[in-house]
């Protein structure tokens, strides 16, 4: 054990800094949790990478504020997709026109929130506190948001992204606890049980609570006796 | 096997993936499975029918130099490898003199607009992987007769999943006005349970509420939004042995173990297999209303020789035993040939009796009931009876369309508050008045129209035609009365 917090301590100093290494131990915890919402919760985020991206940036931007800019985000590219559906173009240019419809509307409706009687200040100090990476993370999310649209319908999209902002709620809520962050670097080992846990999620083969509602009709109605 | 706890019986996405679609769906078979142009060269070579392709764009070059001139008035365009229905759209007419044509739901798409459409799947918007896709259109399939009448616009199509050889589940998935000519149960439309036994359908749902957490599915029996919304249940299905085969038969080719498969009935070619699926949905439990896992168990470690016994195991081991659940299963009535039932009389006040028990005869031989000319006089139509008389209709017509004129003429003319009817009696066509009766049949009260009949050797003194016997089973066997 002590070779252990030898090793972390050197990490620590002369490696890396103590915030990149709370951050990069958080990458599984996040993924652990994505994975349970997956197959026991029955959620179907925007693969493992959004929620995670987001859950890092909300912690940037602030929660309240994070959770108003991927609102300006969807909003703008439901609006720039209706916009630009019935254009001829190829696929990337499209995209990328999107993106640029979704900055423009990003900024205005930021600019909006600024001059509104209500509006949603961040936790940070001040806005010049967050780091732009925080605010481009969330924007990213257009992309995803979008490629699922084309294929499903609105609901089941936004379904989607509900689950996503509310595991990575979940994990800026973890992100935050300071005393989860202390036990952390501290008990490295916890990897492994988590590696376990996640291997058992792995052989994972009932029905996950999205599914037990589902199916609820039938499981209180008329199960097949055999 | 043990009895299983009734939740354990649902076969959920989880055992799905772990149990039967990585064991079972080795990654060549998924190859067919999610390559629609493979999977049909495949399948023709097997000789199963699925629909004609009539173009394929491999490229935007071929797009450009597309003649949209020579597409048909209807159409389908699919993305080749695409997923969940995703990308298809059905083309049911064309703009006359225009190169636009028109969805299920009257929208009209012009050659640009479907231009764009193509382009998307060319780019794999619609696809899996992130890699470009080829647009197939395939002729449109026109609906069987029998199933017309139950579907909004679209074609219904008949889903079934096989394990080890045999059908296990299968249910019928009707377009509706929600579903915009759809068959998806997410989308709104209606899916049956089909017995595998002898191709009744069964329980029906559709969606109730769509939701954010999860959308709410509701039981239902009738058919939504039609001209003639008809009972759910117990709709035969056209060419079920042979769908069965089929089902099989795609199992052996593509070598997919845990396989959905997706048939439609077209008017003119009979069954054509529209896709075959290496992940199939688990919805179909829903509309069958048992779970899967006991009949997948039960299968796991069978060998089974031939697609005949395969076929058989399928309709004895998860069919419903027809003979003494008839009933529930079809939803219909069992009446016998002859049957006691009850005649209300029209106006209750002179009546020396409100209601009279008779015996009538259930003639699927023809198509509207008739009622004996003494009877109809006691039940109060005498009137009408005798008005019939008077306006001198002659007796009897040479031919079928005269007396259909005779009818016009007096109908137009005359200020009659009953119907004509051209009936044949004795080999003799003949213009009888029609009187609406109220009768009481299993149980069931229920106005009918009948077609006075003054033929002399009528034994019963009402026959029970077709129109009325739609909800019934006939037990010719039997002629005594319950």
């Amino acid at each position: 054990m002590g070779e252990l917090n030898n090793f972390l301590s050197w990490l620590k100093v002369d490696v890396i800094t103590e915030e990149i290494l709370i951050f990069i131990l958080f990458v599984p915890i996040i993924a652990t949790l994505v994975n349970v919402s997956r197959y026991i919760i029955g959620f179907r985020t925007f693969g493992i990478y959004a929620p995670m991206i987001l859950s890092f940036s909300y912690i940037f931007t602030g929660i309240r504020y994070g959770l108003l800019v991927t609102v300006a985000v969807i909003v703008s590219t439901l609006l720039s997709h209706t916009l630009l559906k019935n254009i001829r173009m190829h696929y990337m240019s499209r995209i990328t026109i999107n993106y640029t419809i979704t900055v423009f509307m990003v900024l205005i409706i930021l600019a909006l929130n600024e001059i509104s009687p209500w509006s949603i200040t961040t936790e940070q100090h001040t806005i010049s506190a967050i780091p732009p990476l925080g605010i481009i993370l969330i924007i990213t999310l257009s992309d995803f948001f979008i490629k699922q649209y084309i294929k499903k319908d609105l609901l089941t999209t936004i379904r989607s992204l509900v689950e996503t902002v509310i595991i990575a709620c979940i994990g800026w809520l973890l992100l935050t606890i300071n005393e989860l962050q202390n036990f952390l670097i501290n008990n490295i080992w916890i990897l492994i049980p988590l590696l376990i846990l996640n291997f058992l999620i792995g052989q994972y083969k009932s029905l996950s609570i999205k599914e037990l509602f589902r199916f609820k009709k039938d499981l209180s109605d008329n199960g097949e006796n055999e | 096997m043990a009895k299983m706890n009734k939740y354990k019986q649902i076969l959920g996405i989880n055992r799905r993936n772990q149990e039967y679609i990585r064991p079972h769906n080795p990654p060549s078979a998924k190859k067919i499975s999610d390559n629609k142009i493979l999977c049909k060269k495949i399948l023709h070579k097997a000789d199963i029918k699925t629909p004609k392709t009539i173009k394929i764009i491999r490229n935007k070059r071929q797009l450009e130099t597309l003649a949209w001139q020579d597409l048909p008035k209807s159409f389908v365009v699919k993305p080749n490898r695409g997923t969940g229905g995703n990308g298809i759209i059905v083309f049911y007419g064309q703009k006359k003199g225009k190169l636009s044509w028109i969805k299920s739901n009257h929208q009209v798409m012009t050659k640009e607009q479907i231009g764009i459409h193509f382009e998307k799947i060319l780019d794999g918007v619609f696809s899996m992987g992130d890699t470009g896709d080829v647009v197939v259109i395939e002729e449109r399939i026109l609906n069987h007769p029998t199933l017309r009448d139950y579907s909004f616009r679209g074609v219904p199509d008949i889903r079934l999943i096989i394990f080890n050889r045999v059908p296990v589940m299968a249910m019928a998935r009707f377009p509706t006005k929600m579903s915009e000519g759809k068959a998806n149960l997410h989308a709104g439309g209606i899916c049956t349970g089909i017995d595998l036994a002898n191709g009744l359908t069964t329980e029906s749902i559709q969606l109730k509420k769509r939701s954010i957490l999860e959308n709410t599915y509701k039981n239902v029996e009738f058919t939504s939004d039609l001209k003639e919304n008809k009972p759910l249940k117990g709709i035969k299905i056209p060419y079920w042995d042979e769908i069965l085969n089929i089902a099989i038969k795609c199992q052996d080719i593509t070598n997919i173990g845990f396989l959905g498969i997706d048939i439609a009935i077209d008017a003119d070619r009979g069954p054509l297999v529209l896709e075959v699926n290496s992940r199939p949905g688990l919805g179909i439990q829903m509309a069958n209303n048992s779970g899967l896992r006991p009949k997948l168990e039960k299968l796991k470690d069978m060998n089974i020789s031939s697609r005949k016994r395969a076929s058989r195991l399928a309709k004895t081991l998860f069919g419903g035993e027809i003979e003494d659940e008839i009933e529930s299963l079809s939803g219909k009535e069992i009446v016998n040939l002859v049957e006691k039932i009850t005649v209300y009389h029209k106006i209750d006040k002179k009546a020396k009796k409100e209601y009279q028990t008779i015996r009538a005869l259930l003639d699927t031989g023809i198509t509207t009931s008739r009622i004996d000319e003494g009877l109809a006089n006691r039940m109060g139509h005498k009137e009408t009876i005798e008005n019939f008389k008077n306006l001198g209709i002659p007796e009897e017509f040479k031919s079928v369309s005269e007396a259909k004129k005779i009818i016009k003429e007096y109908t137009e003319n005359g200020d009659l508050n009953y119907r004509l009817a051209v009936i044949t009696e004795s080999a003799k066509i003949k213009v009888k008045p029609v009187v609406k009766t109220k009768i009481k049949i299993a149980g069931k009260q229920k106005e009918i129209e009948t077609i006075v009949s003054s033929q002399k050797e009528m034994i019963y003194p009402i026959l029970i035609g077709n129109k009325e016997l739609k909800n019934y089973l006939i037990d010719a066997s039997k002629t005594f009365t319950r």
